[in-house]
């Protein structure tokens, strides 16, 4: 009888470590899944090369929570008015503050003080394509303001962010520190991988490393964020561009740095306003999709669609830039 | 015949169902042996970084140096775009016609070795303190991308020097964790960036002869983590080396200027190789080590046994582990050295 039951446990067991062996092996050969990255997309790095960048304003540097200095581009206001509106805009994936200088010398010149940011993991802020965790970016986010406070303590704040940063700028109005911000507005925003939004493969411009993701996440919901410094996605950027781009992000990152797995969590608990700005001749997203994916949860949402203009347009094109700039004074007017 | 042919075939039959129920069984043993290495690797691993309580004598002796005339932070683009920052200390006149690079300890920055850095400057010595990425103005805190890493900065910033600097002897001066550092890069194939190297309270591994237990209470490895990532390392598995395994003995909100914990890959990166003394015959230019007699984190007296009698050893009497970075006395035999050296080159 006792041998019997020594016998069953001692099988149990065996099985048992078998189970996590084959387990094991599983996620090991889907996180060794090489990451390959695709070929430049001319349309991207054409477009974003075509902006006038001479009077671009120098870095200026802060320090997040964690010591980290973090790079930022200051847009100060062509006119000063007490209450002056206050905008941070948020660059895309891959790239920096220098990406977004047109849009944010356009909102300078509607009034607007304006700071563009480089994202923790791009430009000037941290080491590339990797954060510490996730989270870290709404926490860096939220160092900002209050550096910026100091100057403008009561100035109403508008979120601006495109593509990426639009999903990421989406995120935070619906985090817990949505209220450090009046208005939300997104451009041409990445709205997740599944995303009803999205062009067939992207449009082309990133790979992700799927089985990777995968076996990271299955190990996430176990509570082992073991190997979250792993890359999983690699952007179609110009060879040797390095120096102003980053060609691969790591999955916490990845993860961070856009909406939700599902968007609509993060829509369903934003209850300060939000704007959607899209090109209509968006090479990455399908623009004419957003109303429709935004509505079904949040009807309240404003979708406007611009004709003739494509990703990069939308934050470099001048009739673009000149609409969305138009839009963010005059709501920080009506206030 | 017929009954030879049935038993033959009954026999052939079982031979079959026995090597595979022996196979399976293999198998089962196999992925079971493997399940259980997985879960020891993921217990190891999921043993937390302690941080050990704060080690005065680092704070009150780093916080006691002037720093009213300390040069800003410059910044220039590593190979992988990264920004990284460094301060530079332009060599007083005369010149002297040498250049240094003076890396700090572990946590710290460029901060803290100011004083060393403005006496070379004042010998006539260009001097350049770099933040190591992960520390300071460069990276993110406590991290680093892969091992090797702080070789191809070090790499960058030499060429960075070299567009001012063509033809300049280069010294490589490091301090504690940063010493140790400064021999692996003096024993790596980049040595011939330098013409000498001045190792300070070298830290050379834990179980270097100079090594105290858990370095004076300054710092707290994790070892179950850092042997599981080490074994997983040698299994050519890198997936988790961005845990952190070490912890320094830092004081409250010190996060602005100090980084708090290192990462596995950064923590053996920044040091010595796994073997010092492997750093040591695979250097080929000049190598001299100062330490202070008074150090709490070092066994000075155990230098001269650890280096062997190609390194020079000089220890200096009354002063301890910040002080070899800080103290009058100390930071003007240092530079008086590094001065001397390059008139004789």
């Amino acid at each position: 009888m006792v041998n019997k039951i020594v016998s069953v446990g001692l099988k149990a067991l065996l099985w048992g470590f078998a189970g996590t062996g084959l387990a094991s092996l599983l996620l090991v050969g889907l996180v060794a899944w090489p990451l390959r990255q695709p070929p430049e997309l001319a349309s991207i790095s054409q477009s974003a090369r075509a902006v006038d960048r001479s009077n671009m304003p120098g870095l200026d540097r802060f320090q997040a929570r964690d010591g980290t200095w973090l790079a930022y581009r200051h847009y100060p206001p062509s006119a000063v008015a007490a209450n002056t509106p206050v905008a941070i805009l948020v660059h895309g994936s891959s790239g920096s503050s220098t990406s977004v200088h047109a849009l944010a010398a356009a909102l300078a010149g509607h009034g607007v003080e304006t700071y563009a940011i480089d994202i923790r993991g791009h430009g000037g802020s941290g080491a590339r394509g990797d954060i510490g965790h996730v989270g870290q970016l709404e926490e860096d986010m939220a160092d900002l303001v209050a550096l910026i406070r100091k100057a403008a303590p009561t100035a109403p704040l508008t979120l601006i962010g495109h593509s990426s940063g639009g999903g990421f700028a989406l995120r935070v109005a619906g985090s817990s520190i949505q209220h450090l911000f009046a208005r939300t507005i997104l451009l041409a925003p990445f709205l997740g991988a599944f995303a009803p939004t999205n062009q067939p493969n992207w449009g082309g411009w990133a790979n992700a490393d799927i089985p990777r993701i995968a076996a990271l996440t299955t190990l996430r919901g176990i509570g082992i964020d073991c190997c979250e410094a792993l890359p999983v996605l690699a952007f179609a950027v110009p060879a040797h561009s390095e120096q102003r781009q980053v060609p691969v992000y790591t999955e916490r990152l990845r993860s961070n740095f856009g909406v939700h797995p599902d968007f609509r969590t993060d829509l369903a608990t934003a209850s300060q306003p939000i704007s959607i700005f899209a090109g209509a001749a968006d090479e990455l997203m399908r623009s004419d999709k957003y109303a429709e994916a935004v509505h079904a949860v949040a009807p309240s949402v404003i979708v406007k669609l611009i004709d003739g203009v494509d990703h990069m347009g939308i934050v470099n094109s001048p009739r673009a830039i000149s609409m969305i700039a138009e839009d963010v004074a005059k709501f920080g007017a009506s206030s | 015949m017929m009954d030879g042919n049935v038993s033959g075939s009954r026999g052939f039959c079982i031979m079959i169902v026995s090597i595979l129920s022996a196979g399976s069984n293999v198998l089962v043993w196999m992925l079971a042996a493997v399940g259980f290495a997985a879960l020891l690797l993921a217990a190891l691993i999921a043993t937390p970084v302690r941080r050990p309580p704060e080690l005065t004598s680092i704070s009150t002796t780093a916080g006691a140096v002037d720093r009213s005339d300390m040069p800003a932070l410059q910044r220039f683009h590593a190979r992988d775009g990264t920004e990284l920052a460094y301060r530079h200390y332009p060599g007083h006149s005369p010149p002297n016609g040498q250049v240094a690079i003076v890396v700090h300890g572990s946590s710290g920055s460029s901060i803290a070795v100011h004083a060393l850095a403005k006496t070379l400057a004042a010998r006539g010595i260009d001097t350049y303190a770099p933040d190591i990425r992960g520390h300071g103005g460069s990276g993110t805190r406590g991290d680093i991308g892969y091992i090797g890493q702080l070789e191809d900065d070090l790499s960058d910033l030499v060429a960075e020097i070299r567009t001012a600097q063509p033809a300049a002897p280069l010294t490589l001066i490091g301090h504690s964790s940063g010493g140790g550092f400064a021999l692996r890069v003096a024993g790596s194939p980049i040595q011939n960036l330098f013409s000498r190297t001045v190792l300070l309270a070298p830290y050379l591994g834990y179980d270097a002869p100079s090594s105290r237990q858990d370095a004076g209470g300054w710092a707290s490895p994790d070892i179950p983590r850092f042997l599981a990532l080490s074994v997983l390392r040698r299994l050519g598995i890198i997936c988790c080396e961005s845990l952190p395994t070490i912890a320094f003995a830092v004081g409250p909100n010190t996060s602005a200027i100090l980084a708090p914990t290192y990462s596995f890959r950064l923590m053996k990166n920044f040091a010595a190789s796994a073997d010092y003394r492997g750093d040591l015959a695979a250097a080929g230019k000049p190598i001299t080590l100062f330490g202070g007699a008074a150090d709490e984190l070092m066994l000075p007296g155990k230098y001269r046994d650890a280096v062997g009698p190609r390194v020079p050893v000089r220890l200096i009497d009354g002063v301890n582990h910040m002080g070899i970075v800080s103290d009058p006395a100390a930071v003007s035999v240092i530079a008086d050295d590094v001065a001397k050296a390059g008139g004789g080159s």
